[in-house]
């Protein structure tokens, strides 16, 4: 009998102590999500700041352009507006695709392409974009990491308990590799 | 618990198992007390001697020695000075010498919110980096030379988030800790007066077979206890090692460049006159042998790759402002052009093949070990083995020789 509650008591201690470590560890997946997104916030804001810079200097030379101009204009606005985090996801996507045609417009102007200050503009662009995509990928292999701790035993429990819900990942759609520096091609 | 999904799972595990290795070292004094306790207590105080006092040495004596373990621990712990400097001889430099090195120090410094730690530069062609200090506010991250010409900017801000996560967690004390039990269970291995030491024959224990046992027995328990702290060691430096690499990822967001690091400096990390005690704290160390205390980076690159998935294999374009002069692979290999360029650096090495290391960690440690798992030198085993033989096979030969005699 003695022995039977002894083991009763080890098993229910035993059981206690992984409910709290997965907690603690979900606690701490969460909070590693939560830095993980604020890092990539940082690099998106530091694109944000870049762009002003970048339509002023192809307005400089090529004004008439107004359309794509204008497009990355609101797309820049609509970013900085967004709040929801689905809606978030939605602006940059659209930044990005904006961005993308502003630079196969530039490609008709060899002119600002020689610029200096373009060019600073669009190697700190296409730095910008690396840090990007590499906070969003640690972002989403830290979400991954809590999604599976939250669907697994005990997690699974844990979750009923408490609001934690799963988290989204944070794709831009396809892995862009645009803006780099074109390869230069001489003959 | 120990469910590892990810990078948080990957670090809280080591963290446990770092843990689990003091106990480790616990364990490995145990043993060898009881060895050194044994010729002692059976002189004087027979009745609680281990094994003879059938459990009372536990209730007494065990006791006794896990708090002197303790103790002794601490105090090392508190003596423990900063040796590192005088053993390995590098200098400070600063952000007038070496901007780009500084740059990228306070960069890694400030992601991981610790105070800007030193800067040290070891004037050798080798790939190493280690960090040092007691506090983090006195820390200094070293570099060697060929590492800073090696690498480009985001591969060496990963060495330096690696070497900063040690700084950040306190690895520079554990590890000396580490060293520390290390220290006291290798002196006290030498109290057992049981020891069969290098000089004595062994060969004439065979005619007392009391006492052969015994040294036997005691030789056993030593070599096992001094294979445990071994592997304790190796097992805790390895667990924190893993933990660094996977904090630097955290920090730099690139694990493409941790693994091109860890590619660059594979077999061309000896820094020549290094204390094996700053050796845990490099960023790549001895693999195998009585001092080992790195995973191989075979390993490291496989955890690396499981736990960052693609993430590791396409990354952007790598930022490099090293000056042309300073790029490894563009010096000339000598004989024309810039002479003095060509000769500020040793030449580099030749990587070697890479180290394959055995799959058990007790082998692993005892690489390269003399004694047997009886404690016994192989000269020793060898008489010990020849006397025993004889042992056994005079009587046999006498007796034959004796019952075929005629019985008159």
């Amino acid at each position: 009998m003695t022995i039977f509650l002894i083991c009763l008591a080890g098993a229910v201690a035993f059981a206690l102590l992984a409910v709290s470590a997965t907690h603690n560890r979900l606690m701490q997946l969460d909070e590693r999500c939560e830095s993980a997104f604020a890092d990539v916030d940082v690099q998106l804001k530091h694109r944000h700041n870049l762009i002003p810079g970048l339509v002023e200097t192809v307005r400089g030379f090529a004004s008439h352009e107004r359309g794509v101009l204008t497009e990355v204009t609101q797309a820049r606005a609509g970013a900085l507006q967004a709040a929801a985090p689905n809606m978030r996801l939605e602006a940059e996507t659209q930044l990005g695709q904006s961005l993308t045609a502003l630079m196969s417009v530039v490609e008709k102007y060899p002119e600002i392409a020689a610029s200096g200050h373009f060019r600073e503009l669009r190697a700190e662009l296409s730095d910008s974009e690396n840090r990007i995509t590499a906070a969003r990928r640690f972002y989403n292999l830290a979400v991954a990491e809590y999604n599976a701790t939250l669907r697994q035993f005990p997690g699974n429990l844990i979750a009923q308990r408490k609001p934690l819900d799963r988290r989204r990942t944070f794709d831009l759609g396809v892995e862009r590799v645009l803006i780099d520096e074109p390869v230069p091609i001489s003959f | 618990m120990l469910r590892v999904n990810g990078f948080v799972g990957h670090v809280r595990r080591n963290d446990m198992l770092s843990l689990a290795m003091f106990a480790g070292f616990a364990l490995a004094f145990q043993m060898i007390a009881a060895a050194v306790l044994f010729v002692p207590l059976l002189i004087f105080d027979t009745a609680h001697a281990p094994v003879l006092g059938n459990g009372a040495y536990f209730a007494r004596y065990a006791w006794l020695m896990l708090l002197l373990s303790f103790g002794l621990f601490l105090i090392g712990f508190g003596l423990h000075s900063d040796q590192v400097r005088e053993s390995v001889g590098f200098t400070i430099v600063d952000r007038r010498s070496h901007p780009r090195l500084v740059n990228i120090v306070e960069q890694m410094a400030i992601a991981a919110g610790l105070p800007a730690p030193k800067v040290g530069l070891i004037p050798s062609g080798a790939r190493n980096a280690f960090a040092c200090g007691h506090s983090r506010a006195s820390a200094t991250v070293v570099v060697t030379r060929g590492l800073v010409e090696a690498l480009d900017d985001d591969e060496l801000a990963a060495v330096i988030a690696h070497e900063i996560t040690h700084i950040a967690n306190g690895d520079i004390r554990l590890m000396a800790a580490a060293n520390i039990m290390m220290g006291i269970v290798v002196r006290f291995e030498k109290l057992n007066i049981l020891r069969v030491r290098d000089g004595k024959p062994s060969g004439c224990l065979v005619f007392m077979p009391a006492i052969m046992v015994l040294v036997m027995f005691a030789g056993a328990l030593s070599k096992a206890a001094l294979t445990l702290a071994r592997v304790s060691r190796l097992l805790l430096s390895t667990s924190r090692e893993y933990i660094a690499d996977a904090e630097a990822v955290r920090l730099t967001h690139n694990p493409g460049a941790l693994i091109s690091v860890l590619r660059k400096i594979d077999g061309r990390s000896e820094v020549e006159g290094v204390d094996v005690a700053v050796d845990a704290m490099m960023i790549d160390g001895l693999v195998e042998g009585p001092y080992a205390t790195h995973p191989s980076i075979a390993e490291r690159i496989a955890t690396l790759l499981a736990l960052s998935g693609d993430m590791a294999t396409s990354g952007g374009r790598r930022r490099d402002t090293r000056p042309l002069a300073d790029i490894v692979e563009h010096r000339p290999a000598g004989g024309f052009g810039r002479k003095g360029l060509a000769n500020r650096a040793e030449p580099i090495p030749p990587a070697p093949p890479p180290v394959i290391a055995p799959k058990l960690l007790t082998a692993r440690v005892n690489k390269g070990e003399e004694r047997n798992a009886w404690g016994l030198l192989p000269r020793q085993s060898r008489s010990l083995n020849n006397s025993a033989l004889l042992f056994i096979v005079l009587p046999l030969v006498l007796s034959i020789i004796f019952i075929d005699m005629p019985n008159n």
